[in-house]
């Protein structure tokens, strides 16, 4: 798989060039030591004050990197990708940042990095230097495991820590705190794919329908493949562990962690499914949802759970000079405003029709049974999901049968748009609730598919598109016409199937999704709102 | 190159014929030619990166090559421990660091076969102290400890060497790993060869080559 780097080799190095290059004003620089050493450390760290040095293999950025600054870590040590840095390197971050306050090394739990770190150390302290170190072993996934991995709640450790020696706190006092917090904090992670080694790529070991529970960070395996129902099991899964494992508290800081390539959109669902969870009520502070403690590009959330104390608040709570930590935030909910009161209004009282409820309640049949062919079809020339627009919008409408005024036709129309407007989505709904509107106007003065077609007319002057642009319109306008002119359905039908089936020759879009596809993209293809259209029609008159 | 035949017992009280540049540049040439293969046995039940680790790291020794050679046989053999140390990273650098620096440290100045087999001995319970692992770990110590001992008893060849480092490498291929990133694995570390394992082979190999020429 293709990645955006030059060569393995370099990767690291040239990332962190490009972080550095823009990091001038938060004080930061590197130690003069490439390749081998890759230290980037403050430069306006206090030698009175203790120097947090934490690290170990890049992959997981914004980690280390990311959390160097004011409050946080003074220096990050970062090895090649998933590998410890060497003895070397981590005693050159130590000996760069320590003064008199000494020294505290944070460390994932990892042979490598527990060694390197471990033996950096003992060269300091040969070298006079007071140095800790605390290792953070907070993955729960593995019952029973000797050594528990370190993952994202490393992070916890980094800022309370960071906080204290920032505060002038002595290094014992700091290490005493930091081991607490490493001791208190909980972590588990839920993956739906495995991460792309750079120069090797991906495993695909997930299969679909599943997701692994309990990954490491490194692109090893989780503990577990579970099957994967979607998000709220996920965030009750997560709880249950979580909350299983950690100490008992009055409230708790979450730290919602996006492996990679999960998208914001759905890290805040995640973060929703969890905080309005039972459990989840317990959780006062979050911070996240964000890439925090990454795995390349691993498609998973982790989360990591502290119980507060006040110490512990104030420190997470305390605004620090990191480029990447998000800060804490307070859980509230969501907040509502009133609906402007010309929204909420009722706009038409209910009335029987049988022969139109029927034929809409069938309409919205035809449409729904055909959601998942008429989204293929988008996927090949759009985002794939005009059937699921379209079925929406059927499936509301046919909850909304009982308070439509189905006895008259302008009144029905005007309902019908307000139906649309808010219940498709896409342009194609506000151009067919343009449509409804305007036939619900015109309805008063002449024949129904007459007015519908004034409703086209309308449509086609606010959406710009016209008869051979390849949308809905090539089906709608010939089958329009055919029911103006006295046809029966079957007739406009047969309109209509003529009009979006010679769209699959037009191979260039005039307007909608498909104008950014390519002609050979087009090429026999038939437009999918066309689709619809004639799909409609033929049900419909399948039925008379 | 001509040095110890194949089949004949290697003394307990024979010398062992080692020139430092030919052992160094063979190790270094026989980590180098199989970091490939190491890193592919690593990216099934590792990250992947095991061959290039070993790769710099041998690297490095290359470099400081003149360095070391200036230093007798069991100084230059600790001092390459030390740049394998301070220079790999990962949890590699500092367990073949450990294993290099203390056979240096434990080695006379003329080694025999039966000093080669204790110091190998005493090396690798250090690796094992410092990676708090033991035979049994799928880790290198299942190649470094009984190859060892295998050579102490004074009963080897230097056929019978490679055979065993072989055989040992092999048998990591059944074991669920207890120790290192496999650990994380599980079960699921069952049926793979364990990288580490093997690039202990690929070094026993080297210092075979060393010794008795080139197979």
């Amino acid at each position: 798989m293709a990645q955006f780097i030059n060569n393995k080799e370099t990767l690291v190095v040239d990332a962190l060039d490009g972080f550095l290059r823009l990091s001038a004003q938060a004080n930061l620089a590197r130690l003069d030591g490439y390749p081998h050493i890759k230290v980037v450390c403050r430069t306006d760290h206090k030698p009175s004050r203790v120097a947090i040095v934490s690290g170990g293999g890049s992959g997981h950025e914004p980690a280390h990197a990311g959390f160097v600054g004011k409050g946080m870590l003074t220096a990050a040590v970062c090895g090649e990708v998933f590998a410890s840095p060497s003895v070397e390197a981590v005693l050159a971050g130590i000996l760069a940042v320590t003064g008199k306050g000494g020294c505290l090394l944070i460390v994932k739990n990892y042979t490598g990095d527990r060694l390197n770190f471990g033996l950096a150390a003992e060269k300091a302290r040969a070298l006079g230097k007071k140095v800790e170190m605390v290792v953070v072993a907070d993955d729960i996934a593995i019952p029973r495991m000797l050594q528990p991995r370190g993952v994202a709640g490393t992070l916890f450790v980094h800022k309370i820590a960071g906080h204290l020696a920032e505060s002038g706190a002595a290094l014992s006092t700091v290490a005493d705190a930091a081991r607490n917090v490493a001791k208190a904090t909980v972590s588990l992670g839920v993956s739906l794919n495995s991460c792309t080694l750079p120069g090797i790529g991906r495993e695909d070991r997930v299969p679909h329908g599943k997701a692994e529970l309990g990954l490491g960070i490194h692109g090893e395996p989780g503990v577990e493949l579970i099957d994967f129902t979607g998000a709220k099991l996920v965030a009750a899964l997560l709880l249950g562990k979580l909350f299983a494992s950690a100490a008992k508290a009055k409230a708790y800081a979450l730290l919602l962690n996006n492996l990679g390539s999960t998208t914001a959109l759905e890290m805040h669902l995640v973060a929703n499914e969890i905080l309005r969870h039972a459990d989840g009520k317990k959780i006062k502070l979050v911070v996240g949802p964000a890439p925090l403690m990454t795995s390349l590009d691993m498609h998973g959330v982790s989360a990591s759970l502290l119980p507060l104390n006040s110490m512990f608040e104030k420190a997470l709570l305390a605004r620090v000079g990191a480029a990447a930590w998000p800060g804490a935030l307070l859980v509230s909910k969501p907040k509502l405003l009133k609906l402007p009161k010309e929204i909420t209004a009722r706009k038409s009282k209910p009335s029987a029709n049988v022969a139109l409820r029927n034929i809409v309640e069938h309409a919205c049949g035809v449409l729904m049974a055909k959601e998942a062919a008429l989204n293929a079809l988008d996927a090949k020339v759009g985002d794939g999901d005009t059937g699921s627009t379209i079925a929406t919008a059927a499936r509301n409408l046919k909850a909304e049968l009982n308070s439509l005024p189905l006895a008259n036709t302008a009144e029905f129309f005007a309902a019908l748009s307000g139906t649309l407007s808010k219940t498709m989505g896409g342009s194609s709904g506000v151009l067919l609730a343009i449509l409804f509107a305007a036939a619900g106007t015109a309805a008063a003065k002449t024949t129904w598919a007459s007015a519908l077609q004034m409703g086209l007319n309308r449509m086609m002057e606010y959406g710009g598109a016209k008869p051979g642009d390849r949308t809905m319109i090539d089906a709608l306008e010939p089958a329009l016409a055919a029911l103006a002119s006295g046809k029966s359905l079957a007739g406009a039908a047969l309109a209509a199937r003529h009009g979006a089936n010679a769209t699959a020759k037009m191979t260039s879009a005039r307007a909608g999704r498909s104008t950014y596809v390519s002609a050979a993209n087009l090429e026999g293809i038939v437009d999918p709102g066309a689709e619809a259209v004639a799909c409609l029609l033929e049900g419909l008159s399948r039925q008379e | 190159m001509n040095g110890h035949p194949a089949n004949t017992l290697l003394e307990p009280d024979e010398n062992m014929a080692l020139d430092t540049a030919v052992l160094l540049d063979t190790m270094a040439q026989a980590v180098i030619a199989n970091a490939a293969e190491l890193t592919e046995l690593d990216s099934a039940i590792g990250d992947a990166d095991h061959g290039l680790n070993m790769k710099r790291g041998f690297e490095a020794v290359l470099a400081e090559r003149a360095n070391i050679l200036a230093r007798p046989l069991p100084g230059a053999i600790e001092a390459m421990g030390y740049t394998l140390v301070m220079k790999i990273g990962g949890a590699s650098g500092p367990l073949y660091g450990t294993l290099f620096m203390t056979l240096g440290k434990e080695l006379n100045a003329q080694p025999t076969v039966a000093d080669l087999g204790r110091s190998l001995i005493v090396a690798g319970a250090a690796v094992s102290s410092r990676g708090k692992a033991d035979i049994g770990s799928k880790t290198i110590l299942d190649v470094l400890l009984p190859v060892s001992m295998h050579i102490a008893s004074g009963k080897a060849t230097i056929a019978s060497v490679r055979k065993l480092a072989a055989t040992c490498a092999k048998a990591t291929i059944p074991m669920k790993a207890l120790r290192g990133r496999a650990s994380f694995l599980g079960e699921r570390s069952i049926g793979h060869m364990d990288p580490g394992a093997r690039s202990c082979e690929i070094l026993i190999d080297a210092v075979c080559d060393a010794l008795g020429g080139m197979q």
